[in-house]
């Protein structure tokens, strides 16, 4: 079993690869401050924030070129459009712009040979790129999709309770017993770690720990579902007078349960608050219970220092 | 450390065979009047090449695993091994890229049969030398059998399996759907989306071939339920995720981890139901150790 372990470990870290590749990437050159000459061709968009800089006539800047503040000599040609938010712009006579210019701030200085084979978009007539339209899904798609959550769901808590019932106890328990400090400290995990998460990614270094950390969260969220499936599942064959075992009983109610949870959260307005608060208890429960590796036990008024 | 450095020496071997097979399928298909489809955009040889030989060592040790605790002679464990790595690896591969992909490889019938046959030559020589490398340390000869004993329990479970495949492909498919679809719907990276009619029909003929593909390894394994759980899911990744995927180096990092993630789930659930479904409930059983 320890081989397999390993193997599995081993499949696990291959994942990692996906950090290798050659293109697919996005690349940009940011210019904070100095002075800079450009040469030669530049792959990505150029962004500059501040500095001196002459992009030389034999220089090419595949991507699109940002000037925010500073100086910029544009000698050579950009493939992209150029957008002047702030600083100044110098457009040499054997400048060539293969795109739009953007013109929403800071000071232009054209020269009669510079070429601009796309249009020029000055103030608030700057259009937005376009973006990928969603595809609107049909009600048979939409069904079919909850379905298949809620099966994959179902199934997930029955491989977890068949391998790990204690743990899912433990949450279920703290969810359904302790629902309002559950859905307390859910809330708090919740806002307190999506701020976290989302400042760790400016850093641009972090970005990889913050999409863990939003990976870990979303599985805390459906951990917790699931351990108020498992629960439903006790409760409904309680009800129903036909008691199951414990990894029917999970699959059983973490399907009804996330069933009644995506019809609940069509209801606009009402559901989506809903959603969230389901989201927050089933977040506060894994997090009181550490992921169901501890009991949950409320602080009592006697149990407290004086 | 002795024993890892002994495991260590064969993987490259795996790979030199890999390597061989791939040179000798590049000589071979041409000589046969097939014409070699154009490279993906934004490729090369020589990196695609490396990529390959670094996952046919992965392969290896994934397949080692199956060749150990296969209780079959030497010439029935390299087919049963070839068969599953060629019909993972390049067959369904190549049938799922034909509905999914514009790019020259699968563009056309005959280029995806090109692909097909390409990767052959490289799985007969893999599976010779990991199965050479890696045997059974029992000389039983016997194949253990599978839990259906009647033809009415074949056939229920036959198409309870067969549906499964589909069903895990769909609910996992939709899961990451919202992460990489716009790289579908925009037709980027020579990426397109089918329709539902012809995704469905080539779901079930990708599970029929996965079925037949997986039957000798279940009913010849000797081990237990879970080590071959683990060994068939974690190889059928490999396969279908890590060498059709994560070596694509030239798609986005976003598309190859969720697609990774997605077959990683896929591989692990569709063996999972394939174990219940016809294993032996020989738990006990104490699996044979390698011989190296």
């Amino acid at each position: 079993m320890k081989t397999n372990r390993l193997l599995l470990l081993l499949a696990s870290l291959s994942l990692l690869l996906t950090a290798c590749g050659a293109n697919g990437l996005y690349q940009v050159t940011l210019i904070t401050d100095g002075e800079h000459q450009l040469t030669g061709a530049y792959p990505g968009d150029l962004l500059m924030l501040g500095g001196d800089a002459t992009l030389a006539p034999d220089a090419s800047l595949q991507g699109s070129l940002h000037l925010v503040s500073g100086q910029l000599d544009l000698q050579g040609q950009v493939l992209g459009d150029v957008t002047l938010l702030g600083g100044d712009l110098t457009l040499s006579p054997s400048a060539r712009l293969g795109g739009n210019l953007n013109l929403g701030g800071g000071t232009l200085h054209p020269s009669p040979g510079s070429l601009i084979e796309g249009r020029t978009h000055t103030g608030s007539g700057i259009p937005f790129p376009d973006l990928p339209e969603q595809n609107s899904t049909s009600l048979g798609g939409t069904l079919l999709r909850n379905l298949l959550n809620s099966l994959l769901l179902g199934l997930s808590a029955a491989f977890l309770t068949r391998y790990f019932p204690r743990g899912i106890a433990r949450v279920g328990e703290a969810a359904s017993r302790h629902m309002l400090v559950s859905a307390s400290i859910g809330l708090l995990v919740g806002v307190v770690g999506i701020s976290l998460l989302v400042t760790m990614a400016y850093t641009i270094l972090l970005i990889p720990v913050s999409l863990l950390g939003l990976f870990v969260l979303g599985l805390a969220v459906v951990f917790g579902w699931i351990g108020l499936g498992t629960t439903a599942g006790r409760l409904i064959g309680r009800v129903s007078n036909r008691p199951l075992s414990p990894v029917k009983s999970a699959f059983v109610g973490t399907l009804v349960f996330v069933l009644v949870l995506e019809l609940l959260a069509s209801i606009p307005l009402v559901g989506g608050l809903l959603g969230i608060i389901v989201a927050a208890i089933g977040l506060g429960a894994v997090s009181l219970t550490r992921f169901g590796w501890q009991t949950f036990v409320p602080a009592t008024e006697t149990g407290l220092p004086n | 450390m002795k024993s890892l450095l002994a495991y260590l020496w064969k993987l490259p071997l795996c790979g030199l065979a890999f390597f061989i097979g791939m040179i000798l399928g590049g000589i071979l298909l041409p000589l046969l009047g097939f014409t070699p489809p154009e490279m993906p955009a934004g490729t090369d040889t020589g990196t695609v090449t490396l990529w390959f030989l670094l996952g046919s060592m992965l392969l290896a040790v994934f397949l080692a695993q199956i060749s150990g605790h296969l209780q079959v002679r030497w010439l029935a464990r390299w087919g049963i091994l070839s068969l599953f790595t060629w019909i993972f690896l390049a067959v369904g591969m190549v049938l799922e890229s034909f509905l999914f992909m514009t790019t020259g490889a699968v563009s056309s019938i005959e280029n995806s049969l090109f692909t097909m046959l390409n990767f052959l030559a490289p799985t007969l020589f893999l599976s010779g030398m990991v199965t050479s490398l890696f045997r059974p340390a029992s000389s039983a000869t016997a194949c253990p059998g599978f839990s259906p004993q009647n033809l009415k329990d074949w056939l229920w479970r036959i198409t309870l399996a067969l549906l499964t495949y589909p069903l895990i492909y769909f609910a996992f498919g939709l899961l990451v759907q919202p992460f990489i679809s716009d790289f579908y719907s925009t037709g980027q990276y020579e990426l397109t989306i089918p329709t539902w009619g012809q995704m469905i029909p080539l779901q079930l003929a990708r599970s029929l071939l996965f079925l037949l593909a997986s039957l000798p390894v279940i009913g010849c394994w000797g081990g237990s339920r879970q080590a071959v759980w683990l060994s068939l899911g974690l190889t059928i990744f490999v396969c279908t995720g890590f060498m059709a995927v994560i070596t694509a180096y030239w798609f986005p990092w976003q598309l190859r981890l969720f697609h990774g993630l997605e077959l990683l789930a896929d591989a692990l659930l569709y063996a999972a139901a394939l174990i219940w479904l016809f294993s032996h409930h020989s738990s006990g059983k104490t699996p044979p150790q390698l011989t190296r």
